[in-house]
This record gives structure tokens, C-alpha cells and sequence, in this order.
């Protein structure tokens, strides 16, 4: 197949400014499996590169407004991540970045820091005296009892809205350890009742939503695909079956 | 003598229009039989005269035989046949009544133990007769000399009665009848005489091997006519001496998973061996003419032992109760009608506990008799064969034997295996029936328990589903003339199977989808909704048309990809397959 080129407008900054008459390529990916964004951007660059930046991408159909789409809203390039050069004689460098949106925070922890939620103070102490390892450091967390609240306080730990569309629950008193980071503690509270999680990056917000339940609502426009849009479908198992029995009925 | 008749049967065949060879026109013929009748046995024929009369009932010839038969299963010792005629016989009568023509005696005896089958017996014939001679009148009687060159010649001068005729051209009266040779004119120099015409001596005698037969026949009317015929040889027909021989049974060498085929079984050498006897220095070994191979089910998944584990029966007898007869509960009551104990003998339906057609006891199930594939008879032989009726995670146990002329073997050795490398089609049930609304209905179950192997153990196996599917076919089709009921079911069960082997296998759920859009949607987030249409396309084979489409449904995006590129400013979307719109039902 013969890779199709449809034109597209692109607005790429970092911090203030507009680099986007240097950029050669961008690939920016919605993992299947991950929260955030990631994107790949490959652009002829100067020498002054603050690692700190942060990277907004725009897209457009309309080279008159450019700014439609919001696509990465405050990228990240993770601090360890080392950017790859490819120098030419006579050229500017050839810069390849990796990074990540801004929701990628969530990933994050505050160090030697671990988190004991009870209802009431008394019930942190119980956690606390009943805790079979040296608590260290600790930040109570107390006044919340459903499990919606709960993840409204840890994304507002990582600096991230939280929306629930789940019922009510209770949830028990717990210890999150520094090791465990604010995505994955929202992920084990909310992945048995909350089958989509998607995060909307043009307000920052982390939707839970579980279908099922009554609070849940289309997330944005539906989006109809007309069969001319559609160049490839294709199919991936995620589960196996196995037929016993089968019914043919002759008409 | 011996045997007399008791029993006289007459027959008379009319209008009996047949040429007669030697006379005039027949009208009927009236057979008259003798028999001896053995006391709860055959019927023996003493006696036979047979007469042909002609169109006027006058008898024209008569045919006396007789046989003489010394005890009631003997064969005949001696055989006598008379024959009557009204001819003209020169010089005798003038055809007033039936003369004797012609008699032939035989007498048998037996020299071989093989008298008595298939004829081989030894006899002497003599045959006598009126003998036609045309005379040759002369002048003088002959003289000595002229009597010496004339026996010379081989004729008969009749010198003692002084008559002066010389007899010529001696013929017996049915070859001259049947060459017009008799003038019926008292004129004609033709005289008759009885005289003996031929004598037939067959002999036989046995070799150690053969049967030797020799025929001398010696012609009386012309001197010197002697002709022997033989020797003719027959082979003894062979006699069968039969040794008890053990047979040791042969060596089941491999029974093995063949694929998904069935299990491979071949077994080797056995026979006779007769050890201290050899021949030429050789030891005698009777090779086998065919093997057999056998098969138990130790173990079968998802049969109990109650649950017929051997699979004797297809369907329990009780099941098939085509009779609909219900047993009968009797009660029979006394006059205060209280029940009476035993009033009748309970009822058994077939099948049921005491049905007595117990099963063979030691459940040995013959797969295949299998002709020995070695074609040198010298070699040891061998045979192999593929047990096709298996079970996926079966047990069985084979054993082989061979078959010498008909004598089998003890069995050989035994091997087991378990069965694992069948496909779901082994053991599926396909039942044919029509449902409510007349359509024929292929209900088709896997065995149920069937061992999901799962390649990916993270992902979660849905066992036991069913699935209903619509096939617009006629079943009827594929036949050709009348369509018998039983060629439809057979049909239907064939279409059952067929489609059911392509649903039985583990399959894969479709719930992640990629699709790839021909423009970048570049609103589109993670869990947004989007629908995807309703597709539809054709798939053409030879003669196969197969119209598939895909229902409307609603998806959520997991994920998505986008790569562009600048191209002199203009910034172009590289839709690579992998980097697409990853959406789940």
C-alpha cells in the first residue's frame, strides 16, 4: 500500500516559541494500554535546548486557523530522556525528541512519601499502629469515603481534573506506598468499576466511566465514520472462544 | 442280479413329432422305469424300457437296459442294453414284428480306490448285433485258393453252407440303416447275420499320483481294426493333510499418534513355525495371510462406565423404543380391592437392567484385518494400518494377532497411548431433525470436554458457546431424480458437520479493531464515541459466491496514531497501517 498523503496544517511550540518551520516529522500516539499521549518530533534545531520546555502541538484542516486541535496540550520531554542528534557538515543538527503530554505527571510520585487514608483521624492511627512496616513520612488523608472523591484527591495531587461517572462507593482505609505511583493508585481503585478511562487533554480532566452505570454519558460528539473514510478495518483478538455446539438451520 | 425293482413308472410323452433316425415318423414314446428305492434314500434305476411309437401305435423301436447292482449304494456291476427294431433284415423276416437288433453288455469292476468318484471305473463292452453284408453271387463255388485270398481281404465266406455267395461289405444295422444301406427287396443280394460287433476295453489303474485309463476297442467286422486309446493321465486330486501347527502370535512394534489421522498401529512376524521339522535344511515356517488388530478403550472423556464406555452401542437400545409400547403396570385387586402381591411378572422395557444381551467381556474391538504386506514369503511378514476411530483424550490399548489358513493366533502384545492430537471433529454428534416450522434443523454438539488449549493464557477462554447460523441450501440438490428422505438426513448431517467443523475450533473474539481513516481525524480522544458503518463485500471463488457484512456498532477509541510530515511547509499525513485508530466494541 502506498502511503497517502493528505495535507494537514501543524503548529508546533516549544515554551514560546513557534518551531514549527523546523520540524521535518511528528508522530504522536494514543497508546492502546497508556493514559497519555506520547510524541516523536524530529526537527532541525539550535543548540540552546531547555530541557524544562514544554511542547504544545496544534493541527488544523484550515491553514487560516491553526490552532483548532489541541494534540499535545503542555508535552513534556521527561528529564532523563536524552535527546537524539544526527550532525551533518554544513547542516543544522537533527534533533529527534520523545515525549509525552502533560497528564504523563500522573506517572509520578512524591518521594518517601506515603499516603494513609481512614475516614476520621482516629482510623488513620489504627492504619497506622496496625501497619507492619515503618510508615516513615506519612500524609494523612481524611474526610473522603467514596471511592470518587478518592480519585478526585489523588489527581489533584498529580495537578489533574478527575471526573467520575461511576455510583457511589465506599471504599475502606488504606496505604498507598511512595513506590506506587498516583496513576496506578487510581488504576487499582477504579479499574474493577470502571471499564473506560480516557483522558480529554483540551480541559485536563481524567474521565472514569463505567457505561453501565447511569451517570455515564457520551464523552464529546459522536463521531460517525462514513464508509468512505475508512480505508482498513482490521480485527484483533482480545479473548478466545470455543463452540460446542452449533444450530445450522436450513432455509 | 442283485437289486430288483419295487417301483414301476410309466410315461408317455405324445405328440412326441421328432424325426426318427432309423425309421419312419414318431408319435409318442412311452418310458417305463424300475427303481429300487433305498428305504429313506434316493431311488435307484433298475430298469428302463423305452419304446417309440409312431403316429399309428406301433411300436418301432424298443430300448431295453438294465443295470445289475448288488447292494443298495453299490455302483452297477453290470449293464445290459437291448435294442428292438421293425427293419428290414435281409434274409430274416419281412418286418412283421420287433426283432432283437442289437445288445450291449457290459461288465464293471474297479481296480482304484477311485472307482466311484467321478467315473473312473473299469468296464469291458461287448456289443453284438445283426450285421448287414451285401453278397456277390458266383458262378462256382470257391476254391481253396480263391477261399484263402478272399479271408486274406478280410471277407467272410460263408463256405459252410455250401452256398454259392461271397458276404461283402460287413456294416452293423445302424450304420447301414443310416446310409440307406438296406434294400428292402428279397431280391437284393443282401443277407443278415447276428454277430459281435465290437468289444470295448476300458481299464483303469493308479499310480501313486495319477489315474492311468486306457481304452482298447477292437471292431469284430473289420480284421485287424484295433484301436488303443491312451494312456490318459490324471492328476489324484490332492489330499489335504493338516498338522496342528502353533501359531505364535506377531509383535505389535508401533501403535502412535498419526496427526490428527488416527493412531498408527503395525505388527510383525508371527506364524507357524514347525521347529524340528525342516525341509531341504530349511525350517518349515507358515507365514500369515493376514493380521489382525485390536482395540480397548481403557478410558474415554466424558463417558462413564455406566455410560456405555465402549462404545458398543451408537444409541442405548432403551433410547430407540420404536415400538412405544410402555411397560405395563398391572395391578390386579381382590374383590375389597386391596392390590394383590406379584399380579403380573414386571414388564422390562429393552435395554433396561435386565436386558441380558450382555456385552463381549473383554471389550476388544476389531479395527482392521489387514492382508500380509510382505510379498517375499520368505521374509517375516508385517502389516500396518491407521485406526481412524479415535477420541481425543482417550486411552487405548491395541494388541495384534495373525490369521494362518484361517486359524487365528493368541494375541500379541499389548501398547497404550493416550490420544491427544485429534482435531474437535472426532466424536461430533450431528443430529438431523425439523423443527416447528418445517425447516430442517442439524443440531450438531462437540464432545464436551474437550481440552482448551489456550496459546494465550491471559486471555480468558469462552467455553461452550453455541452458535445458530442459517444456510440457505437445498439439500436436495446434490441427488439427481427422486430424493429419498435418508439421502436428505444423510445430507443434512454431512452440511452439519461441515459447518460445524469450521465453528469448533477455539476462536478468537473480535473486540479490538483497527481501522484506518483515508483523512486524519484530528479531533478524535481517547473513549470517544464513534459508529462504524455497516460494511459489505463479496468474496468470489470458483463457483462460490460469499456475500459477508459487518453490522453497524458503536465503538470507543482506546487509541489512535498520527504521522505527518513537512513537505516544503505543507505538513502531510503518512497514514501507515500500524498507526491508526485503535477503537473496541
Amino acid at each position: 500500500m502506498t502511503a497517502s498523503r493528505i495535507p494537514v496544517s501543524f503548529l508546533v511550540t516549544m515554551g514560546d516559541r513557534d518551531i514549527t518551520d523546523y520540524v521535518e516529522s511528528c508522530y504522536i500516539k494514543q497508546g492502546t494500554d497508556i493514559l497519555f499521549r506520547e510524541f516523536t518530533i524530529t526537527f532541525r534545531a539550535w543548540h540552546n535546548i531547555q530541557s524544562d520546555e514544554t511542547w504544545n502541538i496544534w493541527a488544523s484542516y484550515d491553514p487560516a486557523a491553526p490552532k483548532a486541535e489541541l494534540l499535545i496540550r503542555n508535552g513534556i520531554v521527561p528529564p532523563d530522556r536524552q535527546p537524539n542528534f544526527v550532525l551533518a557538515q554544513g547542516q543544522a543538527p537533527l534533533v529527534t525528541l520523545n515525549g509525552y503530554d502533560y497528564v504523563w505527571l500522573a506517572q509520578r510520585r512524591c518521594p518517601r512519601q506515603t499516603l494513609v487514608f481512614a475516614h476520621t483521624i482516629g482510623g488513620v492511627n489504627r492504619v497506622v499502629s496496625d501497619y507492619d512496616k515503618p510508615l516513615g513520612k506519612y500524609r494523612a488523608i481524611t474526610g473522603r469515603s467514596t471511592l470518587n472523591q478518592m480519585l478526585e484527591y489523588l489527581g489533584a495531587l498529580a495537578g489533574i481534573n478527575v471526573k467520575c461517572k461511576l455510583p457511589v462507593r465506599a471504599i475502606s482505609p488504606m496505604v498507598i506506598e511512595p513506590t506506587m505511583s498516583y496513576w496506578r493508585a487510581m488504576m487499582e481503585l477504579a479499574r474493577p468499576w470502571a471499564p473506560y478511562i480516557y483522558y480529554m487533554n483540551n480541559d485536563n480532566t481524567l474521565v472514569f466511566e463505567d457505561p453501565a452505570s447511569a451517570q455515564s454519558t457520551v464523552s464529546g460528539p459522536v463521531l460517525n465514520l462514513h464508509k468512505d473514510m475508512i480505508k482498513r478495518t482490521q480485527g484483533i483478538p482480545s479473548y478466545t472462544k470455543t463452540i460446542n455446539r452449533v444450530i445450522v438451520e436450513v432455509i | 442280479m442283485g437289486l430288483a425293482p419295487g417301483r414301476v413308472e410309466t410315461v408317455i410323452i405324445e405328440q412326441f413329432d421328432s424325426p426318427e433316425a432309423y425309421s419312419e415318423a414318431t408319435g409318442s414314446v412311452k418310458t417305463v422305469s424300475g427303481y429300487y428305492d433305498i428305504p429313506g434314500g434316493e431311488a435307484r434305476l433298475i430298469e428302463e424300457e423305452v419304446q417309440v411309437i409312431n403316429s399309428m401305435g406301433r411300436v418301432i423301436r424298443k430300448t431295453i437296459d438294465s443295470w445289475d447292482i448288488e447292494h443298495a449304494y453299490a455302483s452297477p456291476s453290470a449293464h445290459t442294453k437291448e435294442t428292438y427294431a421293425t427293419i428290414w433284415l435281409p434274409a430274416r423276416g419281412h418286418r412283421t414284428g420287433l426283432n432283437l437288433v442289437d445288445r450291449v453288455t457290459t461288465v464293471f469292476w474297479w481296480a482304484s480306490i477311485y472307482a466311484q468318484q467321478g467315473g473312473y471305473q473299469s468296464y469291458r463292452e461287448v456289443r453284438e448285433g445283426e450285421v448287414i453284408y451285401n453278397t456277390i453271387p458266383s458262378s462256382h463255388p470257391p476254391t481253396a485258393e480263391e477261399l484263402a485270398k478272399l479271408k486274406k481281404q478280410g471277407r467272410y465266406v460263408a463256405d459252410a453252407l455250401n452256398i454259392q455267395v461271397i458276404l461283402n461289405s460287413a456294416r452293423s444295422w445302424d450304420s447301414a440303416l443310416s446310409s440307406n444301406g438296406i434294400v428292402e427287396d428279397a431280391e437284393y443280394p443282401q443277407t443278415s447275420m447276428w454277430k459281435r460287433i465290437s468289444t470295448t476295453e476300458h481299464m483303469v489303474h493308479d499310480t501313486w499320483s495319477d489315474i492311468v485309463e486306457y481304452t482298447i476297442k477292437h471292431n469284430h467286422l473289420n480284421p485287424g481294426d484295433v484301436s488303443i486309446d491312451g494312456p490318459k493321465v490324471t492328476k489324484k486330486p490332492g489330499i489335504k493333510f493338516e498338522i496342528p501347527v502353533p501359531i505364535s502370535p506377531p509383535t505389535l512394534t508401533d501403535a502412535s499418534e498419526y496427526g490428527t489421522g488416527g493412531v498408527f498401529l503395525r505388527a510383525e512376524s508371527g506364524g507357524g513355525f514347525l521347529g524340528p521339522i525342516t525341509f531341504n535344511g530349511k525350517t518349515v515356517v507358515i507365514r500369515p495371510d493376514t493380521y489382525k488388530f485390536y482395540r480397548r478403550v481403557d478410558s474415554m472423556p466424558g463417558r462413564s462406565l455406566d455410560d456405555d464406555p465402549y462404545n458398543l452401542w451408537d444409541t442405548p437400545p432403551s433410547a430407540d423404543n420404536k415400538f412405544g409400547i410402555p411397560p405395563i403396570e398391572g395391578v390386579v385387586t381382590d374383590s375389597s380391592g386391596a392390590p394383590l402381591a406379584d399380579s403380573l411378572p414386571s414388564p422390562v422395557a429393552p435395554g433396561e437392567s435386565d436386558d441380558t444381551s450382555e456385552p463381549d467381556e473383554d471389550h476388544w474391538t476389531l479395527v482392521a484385518e489387514i492382508d500380509n504386506a510382505e510379498e517375499q514369503k520368505t521374509l517375516d511378514g508385517w502389516a500396518a494400518v491407521v485406526d481412524l476411530d479415535v477420541v481425543q483424550n482417550a486411552e487405548y490399548t491395541y494388541r495384534a494377532t495373525v490369521v494362518c489358513n484361517g486359524e487365528e493366533s493368541e494375541p500379541s502384545n499389548e501398547l497404550s497411548l493416550t490420544y491427544t492430537l485429534a482435531t474437535v471433529s472426532q466424536g461430533i454428534v450431528a443430529t438431523v431433525r425439523t423443527n416447528g416450522d418445517g425447516n430442517i434443523e442439524i443440531d450438531v454438539v462437540a464432545p464436551s470436554n474437550i481440552e482448551v488449549e489456550n496459546s494465550n493464557p491471559n486471555l480468558p477462554d469462552d467455553y461452550g458457546e453455541t452458535v445458530a447460523i442459517k444456510a440457505p441450501v437445498d439439500l436436495g440438490r446434490t441427488g439427481s431424480g427422486e430424493i429419498e428422505e435418508e439421502d436428505i438426513d444423510d445430507a443434512a448431517q454431512a452440511l452439519g458437520i461441515e459447518i460445524a467443523q469450521a465453528q469448533m475450533v477455539r476462536s478468537q473474539g473480535l473486540r479490538r479493531i483497527q481501522i484506518t481513516p483515508v483523512v486524519p481525524i484530528l479531533g478524535i480522544q481517547r473513549g470517544s464515541i464513534i459508529t462504524a458503518p455497516a460494511l459489505s463485500w463479496k468474496t468470489l471463488g470458483n463457483d462460490l459466491v460469499i456475500n459477508s457484512s459487518t453490522v453497524q456498532t458503536t465503538l470507543r477509541v482506546d487509541g489512535w496514531g498520527l504521522k505527518v510530515s513537512n513537505n516544503n511547509g505543507n505538513f502531510t499525513v503518512i497514514s501507515d497501517p500500524l498507526d491508526c485508530l485503535e477503537v473496541s466494541v
